[in-house]
């Protein structure tokens, strides 16, 4: 019998349209000889819909929301899939395949919700999650086991914009959002001031790190925690990666219907980078994987001083834009996307029964 | 037999609802829409004449109000109901009336649907305006009302950007919704408990639309943008549109802060009704005063201490608003030095003097309901920048009421200063803006869609071009009934 897969995507997020593409590519990729696709999206103003209608890009343009039936998650573990708020009607759901990013989806909200309501979903855990979506939490962390960082200040949005300590050139950027958003080099105090400013229209934290002149940027992806994708190295049209480098080029335009991150260009595999630099990655992957306890496909960010050959760790992101497949394609034997999601679908459904098998009702009987 | 003269109503009574929910479901407006733009109809009658039978395939061939136009027909409950109710009077008239002048009267039906309905949607906008004030005064943030001539969209949306960065969660209407519908709607659907502010734009149609939208909305606070011409002819006077917009000032409570324009006389007289008013503007003796302007950087002199602000907004009605906003932040408690490093962050609202490079070529956006002020600051504008050409492309303006052609008359010759190319659209300000253009090459369009098409094919390397008041279509090339 046919699983019941619902594909979740969209979300309150800067990184909502991303969230679509991903969703639907990755719908597009399922294997409907296993499963009936579910797809909901969860929509600017807070509400998830379902239905055809979710298949074509104009409703999202449009907002015709009429046109989808409104669903929503409880978080009751009897019910065991989506409600329909209009109608008396449940949709069974066997699992979830989550596609968001960003805020609300990415960094342990939906994740939380999905436990209470005892659900089989992909990707991390809360608490991996939302950590994870923490640079400066995470990066604290890690660096506490001996991962190497960049060290960073952190800066909350206040009355008056603090200046952070440190030589310009430095390095801003928000401390939760992916996707380099309002992501900035500030060169002396004036520019520094105008990219803090500007970064607090979007995250209420700031991380502040010095600048690498000599940058660059090498990417991999982990799934499960014990398979590692090749390595890539994205290319930046400037200094690092901005959000329209990422997913506003020219070519994520003209291609197919899906784009973002697949459609970047990346170097996978170079075979000029240097070893040593590419097996700490791996052993860094692991070590970080393994401590975050982290599952489904995420990517792990990482930067290299060249001036220095220093490797640092830079950011995790537990829901890899278009998960990360173009990286998948390229192992040796390769790994379709179809499978990919194959896998992740699996390991979700094996997590959750791990999670149930602890004790939640036997408990100090206070009353 | 009556089935073709039913599909043909109902195709065509759904192209004149688009018209009529253009002119906002206003009898007489539709009705002076209708006789400027010769709609009646000619098709269905030719039919009729010739054989009932003709009505099916021309009905199937009208073009869908849903799909074509720049505004196309939103199917609204209000526009479905007043549909709803004019086919029973379609179907009463055709029983009664030889069908030859049902064609004819079709807008007739919709007007008088929207007539009978009236009590009704006022009382469905009753109730909803009740809930929405409950709403409001549950979540309880400081309102900020602002109104004026133009302006308003823009400020509204720098204010609610600037306070809600610095200050608190700030709540603003959405695009350039300001009438007592579309912000009932707006507080219905977004307004949740946590909001510190909202800032709410409000839209003088009339005599009494801003004192609705203040019981609505009561504000703490006001900015009034500017009083230029706009909508004289929905106002009457001059005198009327300043009496208007005072009453967005008199809702406010004593002592509540009044941030108006300082370079605008008939402004001032509004911010006179007060005497803790804050003025903003180029002008000596303004609170928050714009010195040493350039296209898009200047100062802000503000408690004796000046701040140097750079934009992305071009023009000088951008500096106006950012000033506008400026004041009322730092009033409301911002810092300054945060609100000045903000706005080169801040981007020009779609269409308002919005200055585009695509493969380095500059193209000002000012398409939204032009005025005379306006429109000499977007001249202006593509004056300071440095191009080959300069080419002009507007219908002129509109809604100016007996000065209509006078304005954009004076407007032409000021263009002629600073134009090379002017492509005039339209047909509704041709004679005038003809009168006063001189030594430059002038382009004759009969719509917005020619315009385009004749600029694309001519535009040179170099050449700057501003696209001044994208007037709906309601003013372009005739519809064809």
């Amino acid at each position: 019998m046919k699983k019941q897969l619902a594909v979740l995507f969209g979300g309150r997020s800067i990184e909502h349209e991303i969230s679509i593409i991903t969703g639907l590519q990755a719908i597009e990729a399922i294997d409907t000889e296993k499963y009936d696709i579910i797809p909901v999206y969860f929509a600017p103003n807070g509400k998830w819909y379902t239905g055809d209608a979710l298949y074509d890009k104009m409703f999202y343009k449009r907002g015709a929301y009429n046109l989808a039936e409104e669903v929503t998650l409880l978080p009751d573990p009897s019910i065991q899939g989506l409600i329909s708020r209009k109608r008396n009607k449940t949709y069974p759901v066997d699992v979830y395949l989550l596609a968001y990013h960003g805020q609300y989806g990415e960094d342990g909200c939906v994740q939380g919700l999905l436990e209470l309501a005892n659900a089989a979903y992909t990707g991390c855990t809360p608490e991996t999650s939302t950590i994870a979506m923490n640079k400066h939490l995470c990066k604290s962390l890690l660096t506490a086991h001996g991962i190497p960082v960049l060290p960073g200040q952190l800066l909350r949005r206040g009355d008056k914009l603090v200046l952070p300590t440190g030589d310009y050139p430095l390095f801003v950027k928000p401390n939760h959002l992916g996707s380099s958003v309002a992501v900035a080099r500030a060169n002396n105090e004036s520019e520094c001031k105008k990219a803090l400013a500007n970064l607090f229209r979007f995250d209420r934290e700031a991380l502040v790190e010095r600048c690498i002149e000599n940058l660059l940027e090498v990417n991999i992806s982990v799934l499960d925690a014990d398979h590692f994708s090749p390595v890539e190295v994205p290319v930046a049209t400037s200094h690092a990666l901005t959000y329209a480098d990422k997913y506003l080029r020219e070519e994520s335009k003209s291609g197919p219907s899906s784009g973002g991150m697949a459609s970047l260009t990346r170097i996978v595999d170079p075979p000029d980078l240097n070893p040593t630099i590419k097996a700490q990655v791996i052993e860094y992957a692991r070590q970080i994987t393994s401590l975050l306890d982290c599952s489904g496909v995420i990517r792990l960010d990482f930067m290299v001083d060249c001036d220095t050959d220093q490797l640092h760790f830079n950011e995790l992101n537990p829901i890899p834009g278009s998960m990360a497949f173009y990286l998948w394609d390229q192992c040796s034997p390769p790994v379709v996307y179809t499978e990919l999601l194959d896998r992740m679908i699996d390991a979700a459904l094996k997590r959750r029964s791990e999670r149930m098998a602890v004790n939640h009702d036997y408990g100090y009987h206070a009353l | 037999m009556f089935l073709a003269l039913s599909l043909f109503f109902c195709m065509r009574s759904l192209r004149y609802l688009r018209y009529f929910q253009q002119e906002e479901y206003n009898g007489k407006r539709f009705g002076h829409w209708w006789w400027k733009n010769r709609a009646f109809d000619k098709r269905g009658t030719l039919a009729l004449l010739l054989s009932p039978l003709l009505l099916i395939p021309i009905a199937l061939l009208e073009e869908n109000p849903l799909r074509t136009g720049k505004l196309k027909l939103r199917l609204t409950a209000r526009a479905k109901r007043i549909w709803a109710v004019s086919w029973i009077w379609f179907a009463a008239t055709a029983y009664f009336v030889p069908w030859i002048v049902i064609p004819q009267l079709i807008p007739l039906f919709l007007v008088a649907a929207n007539s009978i309905l009236k009590p009704y949607e006022a009382w469905v906008q009753r109730r909803l305006a009740k809930q929405a004030r409950t709403t409001l005064s549950r979540c309880d943030p400081e309102v900020i009302g602002i109104t004026g001539s133009f302006g308003k969209t823009s400020t509204k949306h720098i204010l609610g950007e600037m306070l809600q960065t610095t200050l608190g969660a700030t709540f603003w209407t959405k695009g350039g919704i300001n009438t007592t519908m579309g912000v009932t709607r707006e507080i219905r659907t977004r307004m949740r408990p946590g909001y510190q502010f909202a800032v709410m734009e409000m839209g003088a149609y009339h005599e009494g639309s801003i004192d609705r939208l203040c019981k609505l909305t009561p504000p703490h606070a006001a900015i009034i943008t500017a009083i230029g011409q706009t909508h004289i002819d929905r106002f009457g006077s001059q005198e009327a549109i300043v009496r208007a917009k005072s009453e967005l000032v008199n809702a406010v409570p004593a002592g509540g802060i009044v941030v108006c324009n300082g370079d605008d006389v008939q402004a001032r007289e509004i911010g006179a009704l007060r005497d803790n008013t804050l003025y903003f503007g180029f002008s000596d003796g303004c609170d928050c005063r714009i010195v040493g302007y350039r296209l898009n950087h200047f100062t802000l002199i503000w408690n004796d201490k000046r701040y140097d602000i750079e934009t992305q907004m071009v023009g000088k009605p951008a500096a106006m608003n950012l000033a506008a906003a400026f004041s009322m932040a730092c009033t409301l408690g911002a810092d300054p030095d945060f609100i000045a490093n903000l706005i080169p962050a801040l981007q020009a609202h779609s269409n308002r003097l919005q200055m585009r490079t695509v493969g380095g070529e500059i193209t000002l956006h000012d398409g939204y309901n032009s005025n005379p002020t306006g429109f000499r600051a977007a001249l202006e504008t593509l004056d300071a920048i440095s191009g080959k050409q300069k080419v002009l492309v507007t219908p002129g303006m509109i809604e100016l009421g007996s000065n209509q052609a006078k304005e954009n008359r004076v407007i032409a010759e000021i263009a002629s200063q600073v134009c090379d190319r002017v492509l005039v659209v339209g047909h509704h300000n041709r004679e005038a803006l003809l009168e006063g253009l001189s030594d430059v090459n002038v382009d004759l369009c009969d719509s917005r869609d020619e315009a385009f098409a004749v600029l694309r094919q001519t535009r040179q390397k170099g050449d700057v071009v501003l696209i001044e008041n994208d007037l709906p279509d309601l003013f372009e090339g005739r519809p064809k009934f």
